[in-house]
């Protein structure tokens, strides 16, 4: 597979108001889409996660590193050559009650996408296209003549979607897509992302705080803590058999819908909370709150090393315990 | 002494109507439950089913004049609190029954010392300025608070969002509740934090006997917190039963279609998550019959006709007319089955 | 695959229908533009001479008449007829009250339209003029520009506009800080939305009602104004009737034609509280979220 989006050591510092100190809110992150996947970012508030996908469509200017669409670097587009950018990678935002310009009936907002890229010949062939993209997120051609508050939630992320996938893009960012939804609803989202991904050979950037949804949509997962990518892998190791502690550690807070299952999962909660970002810790961001604290920790930022075939992980613990396997 | 299994609180047929500018809306429609002491209810429903209206009007919080309960009992250590008397109410509003709400930056006031708003209870509920004191270090310590004496002189924006939640919960201590009401506690909070709070609460209830009511919408947090389940769609508790056995063998079409659509949390498959069409109806929205027929892949015609009456299933109890067995549409089998493939 | 088409919801009712229709439909709005119906009907009857009488014509005889079927509302000092002079004041009055909101809005709402929009120094510089137009009482700096600058209906409403004018900034620019940043035009941002374009079809329609529902405040406000100047002897002129100068007179006599001074009174009352009334009702109307 190709790789059609590489993000090199991207960062994001902002000025804290009233000093002249600055809270690095994205520290050194890289990774790289390939055509046809779906890369989960996870991780908390604070992580830096959606600051990494709104740099990824240029919401944000990023304060350093690059980020590769084919050659174009999008970081330092030009106003003309961001226009084409973003026809080639699409947002998907969190609040469908927020991302609809709640004074336009959807068929007018679809329209107005089409119009300002000339996606399609004439009124005519607008409105077919129009009724096309409705039938693609599963909603009735007769949805254009709406205002977002007639809908329902689940029915304004699909035109979210719709509107998204207006211009053609190759790469989705889905930031939250369905954590603002009602529960049951949130189902329907998540099969048509995957149905539209599998039909449309699209890839996805989909971020979360819910690793149960990164686990279900992703084939690689990276997670992020205060920053930084602490892991990045195959979505079935990294979610199950992860490395890093805080990976652990995610992974046994987050509740399994199963009483007896969380019988047999007494875990003792993580410690502590996630450090100041304008703040950090000494070495590891998560030594703090680490339970397999050593000292080097509190010294030395680890890298992110590959420990295991393409697994990843930011961790002198989980390092020190690969290089002890090899050598025994 | 109660015995373990008197209820603490026992709501009957409580019915709340909220008055709009276009008509009348019933969206408690005759909500029967019990918790009793040391015991974790969980409701659980979607956004505008109801569950925070309910416990509202238990708390006597509905706003007045546009909610207003217009039937029912909600009977809290013996006391119809629907008939008794604002003096009745006012003791054990926060006495006897505490809540902690989703967010914890707007219940607590911005501009107070932590340790006045907790002490503050202990005084309105006639205590001394001594007892509120002693009080206010006793209970930011029962919630893990490292040094109580400074934390109590600290204002509210000088904690992080956990810690705010932790002095939420101080202050819901403070005149030693028999009965703590959660609404969401943790839906603002990251999931370690979460977990952290899930903790805390299960460690004040062994440690003193309180009753919880927890509301949630997230099943996860259902299977980690509570005893008991009462799952609410649009005004009316559809299942109720012990946790394991409704996770097991969901009675109600709808709680069935709730397991379902959570994504798998092991195992290598990811088949298409099974969904409930639609979406939770309209709070005004009035049904002949199962409010839940339109989304139902199980309904038969009666559904639409009239309401299913509550009916005893084993240890569960539904208000559906088609027992699972008769089920036609395929069903989740419950969680068990789910995660074991 | 496409997830089967989700059947069609049934929609709220009452959505489609236009918004004039709507404010009629609404208490307040109906109260209102039957109060502004009242007043506009008055001034235009005292603009096209359709008033029983001159305003300015004295008859002697009938000098300090109460109300009668001869003169509705009774006569003045002079024995000029009070509703004919009522009528010719409204129309002053909405005149100078129009003009000057029609100015305020132009120059307050798209300054701070723009301010409000892009920000930097165009936001600085615009906010700093406004705080400084702010920092003056009201009724002080008009009286000011008014001496500065002679007398006259047009100068009048000027004076009025300029004291509004910083208000109707800070009413557009708040709004478009917020819909500024909301996901909406950040979407539109994503697609390759210009700024005119996000500022013209995603932005103002989002802060119109705030506008509109501040124009029908400012209305009532300007009369207010007009008739407190016109009190003070800074507006309308005598002989020319005017609604402050009005109760001004008429306060003098008031023990022997208590008529003169209420009259002209409820119609400032009618105004104020009626075209606040239609404020109130605008806002149920077009927030689309409180509809149906």
């Amino acid at each position: 597979m190709s790789t059609i989006l590489k993000v090199d050591d991207l960062t994001k510092d902002y000025p804290v108001r009233g000093s002249d100190r600055v809270v690095h809110a994205v520290k050194g992150v890289s990774f790289e889409l390939k055509r046809g996947e779906t890369l989960g970012i996870v991780g908390e508030s604070g992580c830096g996660k959606s600051t990494t996908a709104r740099m990824l469509v240029r919401l944000e200017e990023a304060t350093g590193g690059r980020i590769l669409l084919g050659d174009q670097d999008i970081t330092a587009a030009s106003r003309r050559e961001l226009r084409d950018v973003r026809r080639r990678i699409q947002m998907v935002f969190q609040d469908p009650y927020a991302s609809l310009n709640p004074r336009q009936p959807v068929g007018r907002m679809l329209d107005e996408v089409l119009k300002v890229h000339r996606l399609a010949e004439g009124a005519q062939g607008r409105q077919e296209r129009v009724r096309e993209l409705l039938s693609m997120v599963g909603l009735p051609a007769t949805y254009a003549s709406r205002y977002p508050h007639e809908m329902s939630g689940g029915q304004r992320q699909r035109i979210g979607i719709a509107r998204a996938l207006a211009v053609e893009p190759e790469i989705l960012i889905l930031d939250e897509p369905v954590s603002a939804l009602d529960v049951s609803v949130q189902a329907e989202v998540m099969n048509l992302l995957t149905g539209l991904r599998d039909r449309l050979g699209l890839s996805y950037v989909f971020i979360s705080h819910d690793l149960g949804m990164v686990r279900h949509i992703s084939d690689r997962i990276a997670v992020m803590y205060l920053g930084r990518i602490v892991e990045w892998g195959p979505w079935q190791t990294v979610s199950d058999e992860p490395l890093h502690p805080y990976t652990q550690a995610l992974q046994a807070a987050v509740p399994i819908a199963d009483p007896d299952a969380e019988a047999h999962r007494e875990v003792a909660p993580l410690r502590g909370e996630i450090p100041d970002p304008a703040n950090p810790p000494l070495g590891c961001d998560f030594s703090p709150r680490c339970p397999l604290v050593q000292p080097v920790c509190r010294e030395t930022e680890p890298e992110l090393l590959e420990l295991l075939p393409r697994h990843l992980a930011a961790c002198h613990v989980a390092a020190g315990r690969r290089t002890e396997r090899v050598s025994s | 002494m109660s015995q373990v299994n008197e209820p603490v609180l026992s709501v009957r047929d409580l019915r709340t109507v909220i008055h709009t500018a276009t008509g009348d809306a019933e969206v408690v429609k005759g909500v029967s439950f019990d918790v009793a002491r040391g015991e974790t209810l969980a409701l659980v429903g979607e956004s505008g089913c109801g569950k925070s209206t309910t416990v509202l009007s238990v708390m006597d919080l509905h706003p007045r004049p546009t909610v207003e309960i217009t039937g029912g009992q909600v009977v809290f250590e013996g006391v119809d609190l629907v008939k008794a008397t604002e003096q009745q109410r006012r003791s054990v509003r926060g006495a006897g029954m505490a809540m902690v709400y989703q967010d914890p930056m707007t219940s607590l006031n911005p501009l107070m010392r932590v340790g006045d708003q907790i002490g503050e209870v202990v005084l309105a509920h006639g205590g001394s300025a001594e007892e509120a004191r002693r009080r206010v270090g006793e209970v930011l310590e029962q919630v893990g608070i490292a040094d109580p004496g400074r934390a109590a002189r600290a204002y509210p924006h000088e904690f992080s969002g956990g810690m705010r939640q932790r002095v939420v919960i101080a202050m819901a201590l403070a005149m030693r509740p028999r009965l703590l009401i959660a609404d969401e506690p943790t839906t603002a909070l990251d999931v370690t934090i979460q977990q952290q709070i899930i903790a805390l609460v299960r460690q004040l209830q062994a440690d003193n006997g309180m009753a919880v009511i927890w509301i949630t919408h997230d099943l996860g947090v259902v299977a980690r917190v509570a005893d008991r389940i009462a799952i609410m769609y649009s005004g009316h508790i559809v299942e109720e039963g012990p946790s394991r056995r409704v996770f097991s063998r969901p009675e109600h079409p709808y709680t069935d279609g709730l397991i379902a659509s959570i994504p798998r949390p092991t195992g290598s498959e990811r088949p298409p998550l099974r969904l409930i069409p639609g979406s939770p109806p309209d709070p005004s929205h009035v049904f002949a019959g199962c409010p839940f027929v339109p989304r139902c892949p199980q309904a038969v015609d009666l559904c639409s006709e009239q309401l299913p009456p509550i009916t005893e299933r084993g240890s569960s109890s539904a208000r559906c007319w088609v027992p699972p067995e008769k089920w036609t549409a395929p069903r989740s089998g419950g969680v068990s089955q789910q995660v074991a493939q | 695959m496409t997830a089967a088409v989700i059947e069609e919801t049934p929609l709220p009712s009452g959505t489609s229908r236009r918004w004039v229709q709507r404010l009629w439909k609404n208490r307040n709005g109906k109260t209102g533009l039957v109060v502004l119906f009242v007043l506009v009907v008055a001034a235009l009857a005292a603009a096209f001479g359709l008033l029983p009488y001159d305003p300015l014509e004295a008859h002697q005889k009938d000098a300090l008449t109460g109300p009668s079927a001869e003169y509705l509302f009774g006569t003045d000092q002079f024995g000029r007829d009070v509703l004919s002079r009522l009528a010719t004041g409204v129309l002053a009055s909405l005149r100078i009250a129009l003009l000057s909101v029609l100015m305020a809005t132009l120059v307050g709402g798209l300054a701070g339209v723009a301010a409000g929009f892009f920000g930097g120094w165009v936001d600085r510089v615009a906010g700093r003029l406004a705080d400084v137009v702010f920092a003056f009482p009201a009724i002080l700096l008009a009286l000011a520009i008014i001496t500065a600058l002679g007398r006259g209906w047009l100068i009048t409403s000027v004076a009025i506009a300029v004291v509004y004018t910083p208000i109707f900034f800070r009413v557009a620019r708040g709004p478009v800080l917020s819909v500024r940043e909301a996901d909406f035009v950040k979407a539109g941002r994503v697609l390759g939305y210009g700024s005119l374009r996000l500022l013209l079809k995603h932005v103002l329609p989002n802060v119109a009602a705030p506008i509109i529902i501040q124009i029908a405040l400012a209305l009532s406000w300007a009369i207010l104004t007009e008739s407190t100047l016109s009190f003070l002897g800074l507006g309308t002129q005598p002989p020319d009737p005017s609604l402050g100068l009005m109760v001004n007179e008429g306060r003098t006599l008031f023990t022997q034609a208590w008529w003169l001074l209420v009259m002209p009174s409820s119609a400032i009352v009618l105004a104020v509280v009626g075209l606040n009334l239609l404020g109130d009702g605008v806002r149920d109307v077009l927030d689309p979220r409180r509809r149906g």
